[in-house]
This record gives C-alpha cells, structure tokens and sequence, in this order.
C-alpha cells in the first residue's frame, strides 16, 4: 500500500493518488491536519528487524507496517494538526508528542519514503555547512558567491551589486529558491524578506539546467531559457551520474536540482530542493515524475535498499556522513 | 543570568581571560541582523553580527544554548532562530553542538535507533495510540512498564498502574510511549570533548531528577567507568556529532548497560554542584582549544 500524507490542494499528491488509482494500487491519502484523527499509530520500536511489527489504523482498517511499499510523505515539521479546542499549553504539547513520533517512525519504515524528514529540518543550504559543501565539491560541482543575511538592505545592495541577477532563497526553506532579474527583484526581495532570512546567489554565466530525480534515477533534464546564452552549450555526460550521487548522499529520493553549466566546462550548483515545484515544472515533465514517484513507492523493498534507514546494501551510507556533525578542525 | 549552565560556561570563560562574545537577538531589538557571505561554498572572513563587523578568524568556537528550546511563535522570532542556526553550521569552527546532532534528541525514538548502534541495550519500547495495545505491552512485560515523552519536552518518567488504565483512552488522540521498566542504578555520563565526567545515582524513585518532589531518596556521587564503557560513551557522542553530551544509561544488576537517552544540551551544573566534578571547566577547556 502507498500511504499519501499531503493538504488536499497539493498538486503532486494529487496526481501521484490518481495515478495510483488509475494502475490498480492500494493508496490512502491522509491530510496531515487530520493526522491524529484519522490513524491510530502502533509501532513497536525495533531496530533491523526485517518484518516490521506494528499496525496503522486509518478510518477503522487495520493495516500492517509491513505491508506498507512506500509513503509520499508531504508533511512539514513540526506537523500542523488541527488541535481546535486544547488549551496553548496543551496543543503545543501534543504538536511535539506527534513530531516526534512520526518523525521516528517515517525514519524507520525500511519502504521508500519520499522524503524522509531529519530532526531539526534538513539542511537547505548546500555551501551552509562545512561537510555539505564538502559534499558538493566531492560530486565535481562549484559555488558561485553567495550572501546570507536577515537584512533587506543588505540583500538589496548585493542584489545590484550582481547586475541584478541572483538566486533567492528564504533560509531554512526546503522549496526551490527563485531566480531573480531586474525587472522583478527588488520587489521579490522585499516580499521575501518581511518574514524572512534569505541566501542570495550570484548567477555566472551558462545554461541554466533544472533536473528532477526520482528514486535512483534522473526521471528529466530541462535547459532553461537564459538570456545570456546566445550558443548551445553541451550538456556534459557526466551531469546526471554526478547529480544522482549528490542527491543520494544528500538522503534525498525526490529532488529538483539547479545548475548552471559554463561554457568553460565546470558546472555551479544552485540548489537541490527536497520538495520540488510542480507549477514551475513543465507540463509535459509532470507525468514523467509522477508515474516514476508512483513505480518506485509501490514496490515492495527490503531492508537493505538504497533509501533503507540503514543505507544501501544495509551499510552506513551518506545518510550518516550527514549526521556526523561534529565540527571539522582548522 | 538566569541560566545557571550559561551562567557558569561565561563565568569559567571569563576566568581564562578569553575573548568572549554573547549573541542575543531579543535584547538588541528589532534592529538586530546578521550577515556572512561564502566564496568556493566557504565562509567568507567578514561578518556582520547586529551593530558588529567581526572576522571569521577571530572565531574559535561557539557555544549554543537554548537556541529554539520553544517553538517560535512570531515571524521575526523564527527568523532569527533560522538565520542563526544556519550561521552557526555554516562556521568552520567548533560549534557545540551542531543543528542536526542538537536535535537528535527532539525524538526520542529516533535516537534511540542510532543509540543502539553504538554497543548499548535500548529499552523495549512502544509507541501507540491504540488503549488495547498499551495493555498487551503491559502484559507481556509482566506491569513493568513506565512512559515518558516521546519528544524533549521533560516529562515526569512513571511507571503505568492498573489504576491508570482508564486514561489510557485518552491515548487515541495523543501518541505514548511506554517501555519496560529496567531495574538497576542510574549513571549520568557527560562527555566533553574526549573527557568524559560520570555520576552514579542511586534513587528509589522512578526519576531520581524528581526524587524529592516525590518523598523519595536520591544520592549522587562521581565514579570511575570501565575503559570499555568509556570507549563507547565517548563513540557514541562523536557518532551523534556531539562535542558536549549528557548520557543516561542504566546498570543492571547482571552488568548490562542501557542506554535511555543521550541530552544534546545537558544541565550539567546539578550534577557539577553535587559532586564537584569540573565540567564546565572541561567545556570552557575545550571552547578555548577550539576544536572537537
């Protein structure tokens, strides 16, 4: 069975359920505001086990952990419940209960989980860390210039100090950033910022690529238009192996990815994003990723495949290189 | 300062005359910003902190305390608690601790997961919702069985009585974790770095850290590890990525070691005022050595 937790209006959820649906699946889709009243967890907490014991009951129907083969898991964290009723003290209390045990329990199901959510929030900013940049430098990528700040003034000067072309993100988001030009930034950037933090990233010259992984396999690959590009740059071989090993060891098994390939050769990395636009994506790539995000959560999967807890082949993977944190000596 | 593990963190810093500098957003007002640039995905050596340009250089260490110990209720707030947290991983310098080793422990099931990959037992545990599961686990544990939270919010830990097994309908809309109750005497182990402080409590309380709001008993004294046991304390602290840590094991009476959780942000002045062990001065030690 493939488990959907996702708000009624999101547009991947919608069509990989459908989708599912269409081919024969078994497919339940929970909001996740109604999470704690529609299903009934039970787990068990054991490790390597490779029958999971433990049951999800959702709307009266009892169903075994270990029948689940994949869950499309559209939830922020801390979750957003519908706690109407409680008390300030008592909803917040329930809110982190119910965190953390979904968050332990998508981090334990051996079936793909697309994404898994990592305590804390998962890193957003690939040159954010020491050992994520270390990451990106190992697959062959480059940074371009970056700046991070809480400052719209700041922002706004190192906006127009690129000839006013930069790639926006709000800190801490997990969504794809957007890629600003004149015509349009300031105003993005003083509407981003009334809330929040951003990182802005100098765009060097080249073709723009966005490419959507799904599972272990780069489902697209789109040139964007660039204005700057006046000659056909060849797409390198070696963008989609290196981009799968990036994500891979990201922890990531649904991701869009943006690159800027040089006329030179090297290519930037952007950002790799692990909840991937659907209305920015073209329309004639939606269905692509959609029946690949479907083939890959309905197959039932051992403990030791690549998006196991446990890595691939059941070895500590990536996933571990990413939890170890400790501070790298100068 | 009304933290007293800040409070003693500054005061062992201040008597080793190191350049210290204390970030708090709120009490600097809405003015307050921070900004940092990277070249080649590698801090860049300028930054601004508030009204303050520092240099990258001029930073060995960094020490987090209570960065979003609550949940950010207004936009500023949970902007500043971001921006910080991604300022302080994106620094190539000893960060005590990291954003993803800080919050291993915000699940407690989670952690448990990793913690029984370094060597310890872990408890039989169950989280569920459903009241009929909850009394078969009682059953096959032969009621011993305690819960506690799942998450960090501290929680009184309280062994499960037959008496409260008509609350246990009120699981169905809040999820519980139970686990079997394991006899034997508490340690508290604090790792610092490679040092490692541990602290043998005897209580006849199912907390010992609430012993006297219970009428119960509650001992502490500083003790001395086997070298096997260190090892895997202090593996298991680097394995989580964690410069400073608080570990709770249990020793049962035949000589297993349980692991029940490890505190990525532990108080360890209560333990340091009882049996004077000197950890904050291990911890300032280390912020002034500048690495892990």
């Amino acid at each position: 069975m493939i488990l959907i937790f996702a708000d009624s209006t999101d547009p991947w959820a919608t069509l990989v359920h459908r989708e599912a649906q269409r081919t024969g699946g078994d497919v339940m889709w929970v909001e996740p505001l109604r999470l704690l009243d529609k299903i009934l967890l039970n787990w068990p907490v054991v490790a390597g086990e490779a029958v999971i014991p433990g049951s999800l009951d959702i709307d009266g129907r009892t169903i075994p952990l270990n029948d689940l083969t994949g869950m499309f898991a559209r939830l922020s964290f801390p979750l957003r419940l519908d706690l109407e009723g409680l008390s300030g003290a008592d909803a917040q209390y329930v809110t982190k209960e119910a965190t953390a045990a979904w968050l332990a329990f998508l981090n334990a199901m051996p079936c793909p989980v697309v994404n898994r959510p990592m305590p804390g929030g998962r890193p957003t900013l690939l040159s954010g860390s020491p050992l994520l940049a270390m990451l990106v430098r190992d697959h062959g990528f480059l940074f371009p210039a970056s700046r991070c700040t809480s400052s719209q003034a700041d922002a706004l000067q190192q906006f127009r100090a690129w000839g006013e072309s930069a790639y926006l993100k709000p800190l801490g988001s997990i969504e794809p950033g957007q890629f600003l030009y004149s015509h349009d930034g300031v105003e993005q950037i003083r509407r981003v910022m009334e809330q929040q933090a951003v990182s802005i990233q100098a765009i060097p010259h080249g073709q723009r690529v966005t490419v959507y992984v799904v599972g272990e396999e780069v489902v697209a690959t789109v040139l964007q238009p660039s204005e700057d590009v006046t000659q056909r740059i060849e797409m390198p071989s070696v963008l989609s192996k290196r981009c799968l090993g990036l994500v891979g060891d990201l922890g990531l098994t649904f991701a869009e990815c943006q690159f800027i390939v040089t006329p030179e050769g090297p290519i930037y990395c952007l950002d790799v994003s692990s909840a991937p636009g659907f209305w920015c994506c073209p329309q004639e790539v939606q269905p692509q990723i959609v029946c690949r995000l479907v083939e890959y959560l309905s197959k039932m999967r051992s403990l030791s495949r690549h998006d196991s807890p446990n890595g691939p082949d059941g070895r500590p993977s990536a996933r571990e290189r990413l939890c170890e944190t400790r501070s790298p000596q100068r | 300062m009304a933290d007293p593990v800040l409070a003693n963190v500054c005061a062992r810093l201040a008597a080793r005359n190191a350049d210290l500098m204390l970030v708090h957003p709120e009490s600097e007002g809405d003015s307050w910003d921070i900004t940092w640039s990277t070249e080649r995905g590698a801090m860049a050596d300028r930054l601004r902190i508030g009204n303050r340009t520092i240099l990258l250089s001029d930073i060995d260490s960094v020490y987090l305390r209570s960065l979003g110990s609550h949940v950010a209720s207004i936009p500023r707030e949970r902007m500043i608690v971001t921006a910080l947290w991604e300022f302080a991983e994106s620094l190539p310098v000893l960060v005590v601790n990291r954003r993803q080793a800080s919050h291993t422990n915000m699940s407690k099931p989670y952690q448990q997961r990793l913690i029984a990959q370094y060597g310890f037992q872990v408890p039989k545990t169950l989280i569920t919702m459903v009241p009929e599961e909850a009394r078969r686990f009682y059953d096959d544990c032969q009621g011993r069985v305690i819960y506690k939270s799942i998450s960090a919010e501290r929680s009184i830990v309280k062994p499960l009585r037959l008496e409260d097994f008509p609350r246990l309908e009120q699981i169905r809309y809040c999820p519980v974790q139970l686990q079997e109750t394991i006899p034997g005497t508490d340690l508290r182990i604090h790792t610092v770095g490679g040092r490692l402080f541990a602290t043998e409590v005897l209580s006849d309380g199912a907390d010992y850290r609430y012993a006297e709001r219970e009428n119960k008993q509650r001992t502490m004294r500083a003790v001395e590890l086997e070298p096997g046991l260190q090892t895997r304390c202090l593996n298991l602290a680097k394995g989580l990525g964690l410069s400073l840590s608080g570990i709770d094991l249990r020793r049962t009476p035949d000589g297993a070691y349980y692991c029940f959780e490890v505190n990525t942000s532990p108080g360890f002045t209560f333990f340091e005022n009882y049996t004077g062990q000197r950890i904050g001065d291990a911890l300032a030690d280390l912020l002034c050595a500048g690495r892990a």
